[in-house]
């Protein structure tokens, strides 16, 4: 998948700003990633050291003589590890705060971004950002952020050992480096080609598994089940065959890295051998003794270790990319300041002037309203439905920004609840719902407020009463009654404003009633903000907001008071 | 645990027993690889330090033979063998990892295929999907890092003692039997901590996702009501939680890298040592003493990236455990007997979902003599509820339902089930050719018949005009299939089947009255002698006045509805 420059730029940006909240950490990493890499070198040398004078002496050789170069062995054998130790750490120390800040980044967002463009990813969706996008952060900031910069300076600084031993087998090393990742690049371009040729193929393939998976029951009822898996089993064996043949070119680019490895400890060993039995002797061969032998011998293959340690951890980065792509524009937003936010006002009274409600990305505009809603007034927004009553509710609730015009709260009010069309069951117990706003509300005021809505015989029926588990999928409960405790939810919020979203749609005459009743009641102390198509609801209003449906499906709507 | 044990004997069943010859010569491949590189370096390390010695002899004015083009070329061979096999090794062990991928993709699709329908009904939620694709893609590295990568460390051990022994008892037993059980401690006590840690921490990431997902569901709620930050402080725990087992594990991550590093450096000096006294006794010359040490040092390569590999235990058991039950659902019980469906009633008494029900008792019964009957009601009145009450497995206590007069368990095994045709709501496409669409658990259909079926649904031009018409591949990445489109290709479906009872639920959606009573009238002839239940939400002119009709409509005056 690619996406747009814009899309790849932002998520640079995003990878970029991730690593500069842990420069320090990071820097430290590849600081010990070289100290290493010098604990490393030290640790050959005092073995080539020991070997060659052991060896070939140049006077009799005793134990003794063996000391210094079995302690620098040991010294740099310490701070070798010590310092991976060290470089460990700091990686994945940066890497767990980039993935906690990536998080709390993402609560931040859903705290204060806007509401209403949220919805645009689904929960589900918005679930895979929150667990394995963001955990494929851990590849990019705990390996291959550092590894890029190992990959060229601890080769660099065993290059500069070897070419103050020999620079011609220095030069040899130099040039064979870069070759490198020009040929994977080739065999990657390779491989790319041969990808985009079944493309289509591997993609339908890739998807036929979990299509099969979500149609399962049709399948069982079609009693294709046993035709089905084998189908899987064939779709499965032909998407190997085209995955491999991508692969067993994608491969090659690894079989360079080790073929330059292999052949350059092999050519390293077959120079200095012929230079020290005497065969060669152009070039710096005098400078070769049994000791730097050895010694370019045992950092040939550790100067290709960091290359190839990089190119392991090269498809961490496109990971990382791609979920920072897909991260990218929302963390933006969530930096935005959200101009949803109702403005408060000295008045005492909500006021709504040339208020345009509707989306931000709907075309078209109902006209203005200017209202006044006064301290416990009832505000009914009516119309057809689609006609635009929710939104405009939402806008109210400081869900969608205003479209135009503004809205002011007063300063006094403290409190608002919001009861959706369809409200969020909490998991857990009725209790656990009837606390969500309310946390100190005791037992006789969930009580009270089921009695006033006409449940408690519904409540006498659960097996465990108010710890009775509240199951969304819950067959046991009509929409009716979920409804109404939904409601009671609201009413046990102390809260200074109510807007309710159709709370009569799903109920019959007789509860009906009884909602009506308790908010009749609750005009004393609240404001209440009913969008309703019930004609029922006019007994309680004192304002009104008409909504008209128009052919486009947006309202039209007109204020009276 | 003996269900933990049960558990991994059947995962190794399954990835590791039945791929076991494969599996073998991935293994010698791997350790082939690693041969290669031991002796690349020993060899090149005996060549220097022996043509360093003759070297030296000749120098002094004595006089050596040393024979050069043997060992030159043994070290070009390891060199291009070691590439070669490593290349073969890595397309090797790949192609087998799709292969065991494979093999676990039937096997849990057989076990989902067993599943309650209650439970597949999650099959439905993005979520549960993503999940089974994320623990799939889990059981890929069970090979290339829980398997190959130890096992070929262990194996290159050995051998290299064995090497060792050749030539000094003392280096092989101190190698062996100090170093090895070394080794074996210390990654024993890193995958003892790492499994338990790294298997909390996928189940805290898990909880915590889905905690988010429930938590969305409300925002808007949450929000208004400023009690988000308040409801989501339980996530934020949970991420203290994760920050916390993060950071042990990367401790212990680092921690055993120390370990296995100064293990290594200590070996490599251990051999060193004991190399020079051998050398010093006389026991082999110096090229020899320079070609044992060498190869310990290029076990560094195996060593290092181990604590990595083996950190993915404990996800990949997370994702295993996950998997196991769903993968090995017992098989039910088969069908027996060639009864046909007759009767169907089902009783309905205070029902949530179908509103009517708990203001009065809903009946429903079909059988030879009545065979067909229209369910109307407005939308939301439980229509689609009631269809899927007819074909669900489990049944809420508030309905009753008796198939040829019997419950459940005796339809079942009669085989009555397989008799139903549900035409759903949900698009129930598959993702495939239009043909397959059509005829899949069929077999020998003709060309003829599939476009018969195709023209009663008045599909005939649109199948017509697609590209490859039968063999065009519909849904995402193909022609794309409008809701009412999918509705009629579900119907033709059928119409290709014998069932003896058809539920159609909506079946005319997205089509004008014309349209709908001529397919009606098309599929007249299938319908003779079957049962029919048909769910509209109100009575269509061209329904004939025999079809019985049971409204789910509410008397609005004293009862609740439900949407």
């Amino acid at each position: 998948m690619r996406g747009d420059a814009a899309d790849v730029q932002a998520g640079k940006a995003l990878l970029h700003a991730v690593i500069k909240q842990q420069r320090p950490l990071l820097t430290g990493a590849v600081l010990l990633g070289l100290l290493s890499t010098l604990g490393l070198i030290g640790q050959w040398l005092a073995l080539a050291w020991l070997l060659g004078e052991v060896i070939l002496p140049a006077e009799r050789w005793q134990w003794s003589m063996a000391y210094p170069s079995v302690l620098l062995f040991l010294l740099a054998l310490v701070v070798r590890a010590g310092a991976a130790w060290g470089q460990e750490y700091c990686a994945s120390r940066a890497s767990i705060a980039v993935r906690q800040s990536l998080r709390l980044q993402l609560l931040q967002l859903w705290w204060e971004g806007p509401a209403w463009r949220l919805g645009e990813l689904s929960a589900a969706d918005w679930a895979s950002q929150w667990g394995d996008n963001i955990e494929t952060m851990d590849g990019y900031v705990a390996r291959y952020w550092s590894q890029q910069y190992l990959a060229l300076l601890s080769p660099l600084l065993m290059l500069a050992l070897i070419a103050w031993l020999n620079w011609l087998m220095a030069l040899i090393l130099l040039l064979a480096a870069p070759l490198i990742p020009l040929f994977m690049v080739l065999v990657g371009l390779g491989a790319e080609q041969i990808n985009r040729r079944h493309q289509l193929e591997r993609q339908r393939l890739a998807g036929h598994f979990l299509n099969r998976v979500k149609q399962l029951r049709l399948l069982r009822q079609l009693g294709a089940i046993a035709e089905s898996s084998q189908q899987i089993a064939r779709q499965s064996g032909r998407y190997r065959d085209l995955l491999m043949a991508t692969l067993k070119v994608a491969f090659l680019s690894s079989a360079v890295l080790e073929f330059f490895a292999s052949v350059a400890v092999a050519s390293v060993a077959i120079y200095i051998g012929f230079v020290l039995f005497g065969a060669i002797d152009w070039g710096p061969a005098a400078s070769i003794s049994l000791f730097s032998g050895l010694t370019i011998l045992l950092l040939a293959p550790e100067y290709f270790q960091p290359i190839r340690q990089f190119a392991q951890t090269y498809h961490d980065k496109a990971a990382a990319l791609a979920a920072a792509m897909q991260l990218a524009p929302w963390l933006a937003k969530a930096t935005e300041p959200d101009r949803s936010e109702p403005q408060p006002s000295d008045s005492r009274a909500l006021q709504l002037t040339e208020l345009v409600s509707a989306y931000p990305t709907q075309a078209l505009r109902p006209p203005p309203v200017t209202l006044t809603v006064p301290e416990h007034h009832c505000l009914l927004l009516s119309g057809p439905s689609g006609s635009g009553k929710t939104t405009a509710l939402k806008t109210l609730a400081g869900l969608i920004p205003a479209k135009a015009g503004a809205f002011h709260w007063p300063n006094k009010h403290d409190r608002m609840v919001y009861l959706p069309q369809q409200p969020w069951i909490k998991p857990g117990s009725w209790a656990d719902n009837l606390r969500l706003y309310a946390p100190d509300a005791s037992e006789s005021d969930m009580m009270s407020v089921l009695e006033q809505l006409g449940l408690a015989p519904l409540l006498a029926e659960q097996t465990n009463g108010l710890a009775t588990p509240l199951n969304p999928a819950d067959t046991a409960l009509s929409g009716g009654q979920l409804q109404r405790l939904m409601l009671a939810r609201a009413l046990l919020a102390p809260a200074s404003v109510l807007l309710l979203d159709e709370p009569t749609a799903r109920l019959d005459q007789q509860s009906k009633a009884l909602v009506m009743a308790v908010l009749a009641q609750r005009k004393s102390c609240q404001w209440l903000l009913i969008a309703s198509h019930d004609p029922a609801m006019q007994q309680l209003a004192d304002h009104y907001w008409f909504f008209a449906a128009t052919d486009a499906g947006t309202g039209l709507s007109e204020a009276l008071v | 645990m003996s269900n933990d044990r049960t558990m991994l004997q059947y995962w190794l069943q399954l990835l590791v027993w039945q791929h076991r010859g494969r599996l073998l010569l991935a293994a010698a491949l791997t350790l082939l690889t690693a041969l290669f590189g031991l002796a690349l370096l020993g060899l090149s390390g005996w060549f220097i330090t022996a043509t360093a010695v003759v070297g030296a002899i000749l120098l002094a004015g004595g006089s050596a033979f040393l024979e050069l083009y043997m060992p030159g070329s043994g070290i070009r061979f390891f060199a291009l063998g070691r590439t070669i096999s490593r290349y073969a090794e890595r397309v090797f062990s790949h192609q087998l990892v799709l292969e065991q991928l494979a093999r676990v993709r039937v096997q849990l699709f057989q076990g989902l295929a067993r599943l309650p329908d209650s439970a597949l009904q999650q099959a439905q939620d993005a979520d549960w999907l993503n999940r089974l694709t994320t623990d799939l893609e889990q059981l890929d590295t069970v090979l290339l890092r829980l398997l190959l990568p130890p096992a070929s460390l262990l194996l290159v051990w050995l051998l290299l003692g064995g090497f060792f022994a050749v030539w000094s008892v003392a280096l092989a037993l101190g190698f062996l039997l100090v170093g090895l059980p070394l080794l074996l401690l210390i990654l024993a006590l890193f995958i003892r901590q790492s499994v338990a840690l790294n298997y909390q921490l996928s189940a805290l990431l898990n909880e915590s996702r889905q905690q988010v997902i429930t938590q969305l569901e409300g925002l808007d709620e949450l929000r208004v009501a400023g009690q988000l930050q308040a409801e989501q402080q339980a996530v934020v725990r949970l991420l203290a939680l994760i920050d916390g087992k993060q950071h042990r594990v990367s401790q212990q991550q680092a921690l055993s890298q120390l370990l296995l590093q100064l293990l290594h450096g200590g070996l490599v000096l251990f051999v060193a040592l004991l190399a020079v006294a051998g050398y010093q006794h006389g026991w082999f010359s110096g090229p020899v003493a320079v070609m044992l040490v060498l190869p310990v040092l290029a076990l560094g390569e195996l060593l290092q990236p181990l604590p990595g590999q083996l950190a993915s235990a404990g996800r990949s058991w997370f994702a295993a455990k996950r998997l196991y039950p769903l993968a090995t659902q017992p098989e039910p019980a088969a069908a027996t007997g060639d009864e046909a469906l007759n009767t169907v009633q089902l009783q309905l008494h205070r029902y949530g979902r179908v509103a009517a029900s708990l203001q009065r008792p809903l009946a429903l019964h079909l059988s030879t003599e009545r065979p067909v009957l229209l369910v109307s009601g407005a939308s939301g009145t439980g229509k689609s509820s009631l269809a899927e009450l007819l074909v669900r497995d489990t049944l809420p206590g508030a309905a009753e339902l008796r198939w040829n007069g019997r419950g459940r368990s005796a339809w079942q095994q009669a085989g009555l089930h397989q008799q139903v045709a549900l035409l759903s709501q949900q698009s129930g496409m598959l993702a495939d050719t239009l043909r397959t669409n059509l005829m899949v658990g069929l077999t020998d259909v003709t060309e003829q018949r599939l476009w018969q079926v195709l023209t009663q649904v008045e599909l005939e031009q649109w199948a017509q005009s697609l590209p490859k018409q039968l063999d065009t591949w519909l849904g995402d990445s193909g022609q794309q299939v409008s809701g009412g489109q999918a509705r009629r290709i579900n119907l033709a479906r059928w119409l290709l089947r014998s069932p003896r009872l058809v539920i159609l639920d909506e079946p005319f959606y997205g089509l004008d009255q014309a349209q709908a009573a001529r397919i009606w009238q098309a599929i007249q002839p299938w319908m003779q002698g079957r049962l029919v239940l048909l769910l509209l939400h109100h009575r269509p002119d061209f329904l004939a006045d025999g079809w019985p009709e049971l409204s789910l409509n509410l008397d609005t005056t004293t009862q609740e509805t439900i949407s």
